[in-house]
């Protein structure tokens, strides 16, 4: 009997592998590009500042990823901020517990809410929190005129800028032991396999016998718990809660998940490749301040970050869209 | 009998959006009484032109299936762009407006198109995109206009004693009706949105008339927004911001679905009228802004959700 001889696996170069290096690549280039042009950028200090908003963005795009994930999509994420974080400032104003505490409920609720409306009844994902996200910007308003309401502690302000471990804002802590978690439930649960499930082919998932609203219901509430997490470590950071806010977080979110190597139409990528996407788009964002680019320009660069993001990511799976709508 | 029962049920639903307008309308009609006073028709007149043009532009594309978020930021940036052409051009302005509002359009569809990349996300994008523009246009503050002659364009009346404010809709109206029930493209509106698929092999250009649908949308969009520089005599920032909403209900509610095949612009018509006296009448309620986007938020879940077609989506994303 012949015996067969085991080959090493050889690298192979295939458009698969080339996606998925684009970040790594846009990252090395981006920071060469802002450390040449800012002198600012290339400080220690910016670093930290840096990996303190990547931290908040972090929470944003690993929230985004599960609905992403599954085909969905959550566009309330940035009226979220702004909607549960007023409400839990002005039920609890002190800055103590329960205000920590209201902010992940009340987000996780938000994200409930977005989840039984498109499943129960049976509406497009992105049309639900659209609205969603008009009708929480517009409680967000409707309690303070679109003020900020502060938040005077030195308690909430130490969650995200205190010092556990010297020189290290507590923010980077909490939010890389937050982010590991839900790697984990993406990668090594049972629920995680199966939103990768749903995302792949979802009338294939369902004939599987995964219940796919239930999925569904649980993706956006976990996007609307890690939004919690972004309202109150973002908070934290200011000392406010603000009353009003840009398209910013949604598209920093959306780019940072696409980019990541998560398409819009779900399946492949996860949890863990967002990580890279929000690095991305936080020197992105963080270098083009620097420069002093005035930010409609920077709004035009991220629009035009975004779609080619999303047409590189749609690339491994061009064969699945015919026409698109 | 099952079956007489949907039948008379489905027969129901189509005249739904009228009687909704019209319960609409008793109730704040009883409610104020300045309500149906001629003034107050006028202003709801007033709002409802712009939304109708938009939304006629609006039915082409939610036939197909698709959406255009962008509609909003391409009335704003294009009434910018004809207010800085009335220095050169006097009441002539217009057209450049409509132009850009055109090239806008064929912009969207094209990237759409080509890249395949989804219209809700494409025209999100470009709506950030093209706000920002017409932010940098306008040096974030309004661009005043000084010329008798554009006023006159909404101001003016060719036709006896109507302002051509409310003449111009109209026009627009019986020109998207004719091309949506008699010519090819219109037809194969309706047919992409039904199935793509099917409307492929049919020999319908996919593709180009997808194209040509957020082109008109588009140059709608431009037309507006001259309109409403003309009317407001001034081009402000984020000045169509609420009509991208408005718009998506103003359709939806009248009746067509989200996606695609079913109603059209006749459909629109009544959805616009709706949303302009639900408009007027939460002004009366004194509601302020805040709760008018909350309300337009879940008038436009309620719409959505009443009239989905659930049979044609086995599951929904």
């Amino acid at each position: 009997m012949k015996e067969e001889r085991v080959e090493l696996k050889k690298f192979k170069w295939d458009i698969n592998t080339a996606v998925n290096s684009v970040p790594y690549i846009l990252i090395v280039l981006l920071i060469i590009l802002f450390s040449a042009l800012s002198p600012a950028f290339r400080t220690y200090r910016n670093m930290i500042e840096i990996l303190v908003l990547a931290s908040i963005f972090l929470m944003l795009a690993t929230g985004e990823t599960f609905p992403v994930l599954i085909g969905s999509i959550d566009l309330s994420v940035g009226s979220m901020i702004v909607g549960s974080g007023i409400v839990a400032a002005t039920i609890d104003p002190s800055g103590g517990f329960i205000t920590v505490v209201l902010m992940l409920v009340l987000g996780l609720l938000a994200g409930i809410i977005n989840g039984s409306i498109t499943v129960f009844l049976k509406l497009p994902s992105f049309i639900v929190t659209l609205a969603t996200s008009f009708i929480l910007s517009g409680i967000g308003i409707a309690l303070t005129k679109g003020y900020c309401i502060g938040i005077r502690s030195r308690q909430f302000n130490w969650i995200t800028t205190g010092n556990l471990i010297a020189g290290v804002p507590n923010v980077i802590l909490w939010a890389l032991i937050v982010y590991f978690v839900f790697v984990y439930i993406n990668e090594r649960t049972k629920f995680g396999r199966y939103l990768f499930a749903i995302g792949g082919d979802e009338d294939v998932a369902a004939r599987m016998g995964i219940n796919v609203n239930k999925y569904r219901i649980i993706a956006f509430a976990l996007s609307g718990l890690l939004t919690g997490f972004a309202t109150l470590f973002l908070s934290s950071k200011l000392g406010v809660v603000s009353g009003r806010l840009g398209p910013t977080y949604l598209f920093n979110a959306l780019i940072a998940v696409v980019i990541g190597g998560t398409p819009l139409s779900g399946g492949i990528g996860g949890v863990k490749k967002t990580f890279i996407g929000v690095l991305i788009i936080t020197i992105l964002e963080n270098g083009m301040n620097l420069i002093g680019m005035d930010i409609r320009v920077q709004y035009i660069i991220k629009t035009v970050v975004l779609i080619f993001a999303v047409y590189v990511n749609s690339i491994p799976v061009r064969s699945k869209i015919d026409f698109m709508k | 009998m099952e079956k007489e029962k949907t039948i008379i049920l489905y027969a129901l639903m189509q005249y739904l959006p009228i009687a909704i307008l019209i319960a609409v309308s008793i109730f704040f009609g009883i409610l104020y009484e300045t309500f149906f006073s001629i003034a107050n028709l006028y202003n709801i007149l007033r709002q409802a032109s712009f939304l109708m043009i938009i939304s006629m532009g609006m039915s082409f594309v939610i036939l197909m299936g698709s959406i255009d978020a962008s509609v909003g930021a391409m009335v704003t940036l294009t009434g910018a762009i004809s207010a800085l052409a009335v220095p050169f051009m006097g009441w002539t302005a217009i057209f450049p407006g409509i132009l850009a509002g055109a090239l806008l359009g064929f912009i969207n569809g094209l990237i759409i198109v080509k890249w395949k990349i989804p219209s809700f996300l494409e025209t999100l994008a470009m709506m950030s995109a093209l706000d920002g523009i017409a932010l940098i246009v306008m040096k974030s503050s309004p661009i005043n206009i000084d010329c008798k002659a554009y006023f006159n364009i909404t101001g003016g009346s060719l036709i006896g004693n109507m302002p051509n404010l409310s003449l111009i809709p109209i026009v627009v109206v019986l020109i998207c009706i004719y091309i949506g029930r008699r010519t090819h493209f219109g037809r194969s509106i309706y047919v992409i949105g039904a199935n793509e698929r099917v409307s492929h092999y049919s020999g319908i250009n996919v593709r180009f008339t997808q194209l040509m649908a957020f082109m008109t949308c588009g140059l709608l969009c431009g037309l507006a927004g001259s309109l409403e520089a003309s009317l407001f005599e001034a081009a402000c920032p984020y000045m169509g911001q609420d009509l991208m909403m408005n718009s998506i209900a103003a359709v939806v509610i009248g009746g067509t679905q989200l996606t695609g095949g079913v109603g059209g612009p006749i459909r629109t018509i009544f959805g616009v009228i709706l949303i302009a006296i639900l408009g007027s009448g939460m002004n009366f309620m004194g509601l302020t802004t805040a709760s008018k986007e909350i309300a337009t938020g879940i008038v436009m879940i309620a719409a959505v959700a009443a009239n989905m077609d659930r049979s044609k989506m086995p599951f929904v994303k």
